[in-house]
């Protein structure tokens, strides 16, 4: 967590833009939250009925623990929207982001729940050299 | 029923261990909610999917419960679920995310 599906029109988003979209969503989520690069998953789907892209071109749904405030969640979805346009040519008004806060305690990785936003390093301390 | 989605990445989890995993999970729905998995299985395809910016084998497993869960409660079946994770998919606890969350 973050989980960050993405789901377009097949053919909207070349292979070759993927790991460039991927690392562009991973660096703008820990800069704008401080998150760990580890607990950043970004995947992408062609036509995935589980996330409607209701006549637009791209739908990114994200999955965020909770606590993020409402102007880091304004500057992810801005970012990201701004990476999808510049990587895959997308234009802006085709693509549609949104964002659904979880509690760090409804989720676990490495064995564990995980920590609260800016409670990371025990958790990290803990994990160390495990991480992905 | 218990609506479940399970993520994972092309080719890592072979038909057998599909199978397994599916029924594992659905066991463990009925002893923690009493109710079956309706799983939804969402393959990501090769190349497409990415933990920390590089391509992933993340298995993500992730349910809502008909009840609320107490911390504790919460923390012992995610660990539940986790386990059967790992055992059907042979992926390392960093390798596998669970979320259990509750109804509504």
């Amino acid at each position: 967590m973050p989980l960050y599906m993405c789901n377009a029109v097949s053919g909207t988003i070349p292979e070759t833009a993927k790991a460039k979209i991927a690392a562009d969503i991973t660096d703008i989520h820990c800069e704008i939250t401080g998150a760990p690069r580890g607990f950043v998953h970004a995947f992408f789907f062609e036509d995935a009925p589980q996330l409607p892209i209701n006549g637009k071109s791209v739908f990114l749904f994200a999955s965020l623990r909770g606590g993020r405030t409402v102007e880091q969640k304004q500057a992810l979805v801005n970012r990201i929207k701004a990476s999808l346009h510049q990587r895959a040519g997308v234009p802006l008004s085709e693509i549609v982001v949104d964002t659904t806060d979880v509690p760090a305690s409804w989720v676990m990785e490495g064995g564990d729940v995980l920590p609260e936003p800016g409670q990371e390093d025990a958790w990290l301390e803990a994990h160390q050299g495990a991480m992905a | 029923m218990i609506p479940v989605m399970c993520i994972v990445q092309e080719g890592q989890v072979s038909k057998p261990a599909e199978r397994a995993l599916k029924s594992e999970i659905g066991g463990f729905t009925r002893r923690a909610f009493n109710a079956p998995a309706d799983i939804d299985w969402i393959v990501v395809p090769t190349g497409s999917g990415f933990t920390a910016a590089r391509p992933s084998t993340t298995v993500i497993a992730s349910l809502h419960a008909n009840r609320d869960l107490a911390e504790n409660e919460r923390v012992s079946l995610l660990r539940q679920l986790a386990d059967i994770c790992m055992r059907e998919t042979g992926r390392s606890a960093h390798e596998v995310v669970t979320s259990i969350r509750n109804p509504g």
